[in-house]
């Protein structure tokens, strides 16, 4: 296996989490949960074990008296998930028999 | 951890990256937003057609819309489901989109002009404000490409 490979941050409620997190800075609770279609107590607890994990932060505020949840992507949880993704790719790679190599460049993980 | 596993992984991590990436594009690019921009250039550019005064009215109340419709769109986006992760250092491509994306309207506005004066049509003005802003409008899904590519390359980049 490779070194790179995270096991926590494999399990797929969680890198859906962190995959949705990548490219932005604070995500709202909601948008999370209506993109992954999961409900808010499953969602609940995949985001506390990773803020447990210190792979996100997690900030609550009132808006208009609503309260509302945001996450975001640690700096740490950052680096995880492109070592996450860099080892799925070499997986990948590596299976792919020399004649593959040459004909289908390889699609890098953005 | 197999291949095809790893695969598959990589092909959702692509697909839910890219729907954050629509997220943001789309509230950056709002539709109304740019349509009220929209309006905002083409009072401004068609001033110079309005009698007396007129036209100095034109050029604030225009202007001033589009500029007040960034504030309030940028203000929204602080507050957006989604947030950007702004870099403080854009690489040079990213700049270039961003200046480019700025003097964009300028240059619809000369180009569309100059080809009506050419034509020999009145109110070139008016005429070249009308296609600057319905150029502007229609430019949207590509500022919103554009915009997704360069959060790509920042995203490549940690």
């Amino acid at each position: 296996m490779d070194p790179s490979f995270d096991e926590f941050l494999h399990v797929p409620a969680r890198l859906s989490i962190v995959a949705l997190l990548a490219p932005a800075g604070w995500v709202d609770f909601g948008f999370l949960r209506d993109t992954i279609e999961t409900s808010d107590s499953a969602l609940s607890k995949q985001v506390s074990a990773l803020a447990g994990a210190g792979y996100v932060s997690v900030r609550k505020t009132q808006d208009n008296g609503t309260r509302r949840t945001h996450v975001q992507l640690t700096p740490e949880g950052r680096e995880a998930f492109q070592r996450h993704a860099a080892a799925l790719e070499r997986i990948v790679e590596a299976a792919r028999t020399p004649v593959e190599r040459v004909t289908a460049p390889d699609a890098r993980t953005r | 951890m197999n291949a095809q596993d790893a695969q598959t992984a990589l092909h959702d991590i692509r697909r839910l990256q890219d729907k954050t990436r629509d997220e943001l594009a789309r509230q950056l690019f709002s539709l109304p937003y740019m349509a009220l921009m929209a309006v905002g250039l083409f009072i401004g550019y068609a001033s110079s057609d309005l009698p007396g005064s007129w036209d100095d009215v034109a050029v604030v109340l225009g202007f001033g819309l589009f500029i007040g419709v960034v504030v309030v769109q940028h203000l929204r986006m602080c507050r957006a489901s989604v947030r950007p992760r702004f870099l403080w250092v854009p690489e040079r491509l990213e700049l270039v989109f961003y200046l480019s994306w700025a003097a964009s309207p300028l240059v619809f506005f000369l180009v569309a002009r100059w080809v009506a004066e050419a034509l020999g049509l009145p109110a070139t003005d008016t005429l070249a404000a009308a296609v600057t802003a319905l150029a502007y409008v229609a430019a949207t899904p590509l500022f919103r490409g554009i915009v997704k590519s360069i959060m790509q390359r920042q995203d490549g980049r940690g």
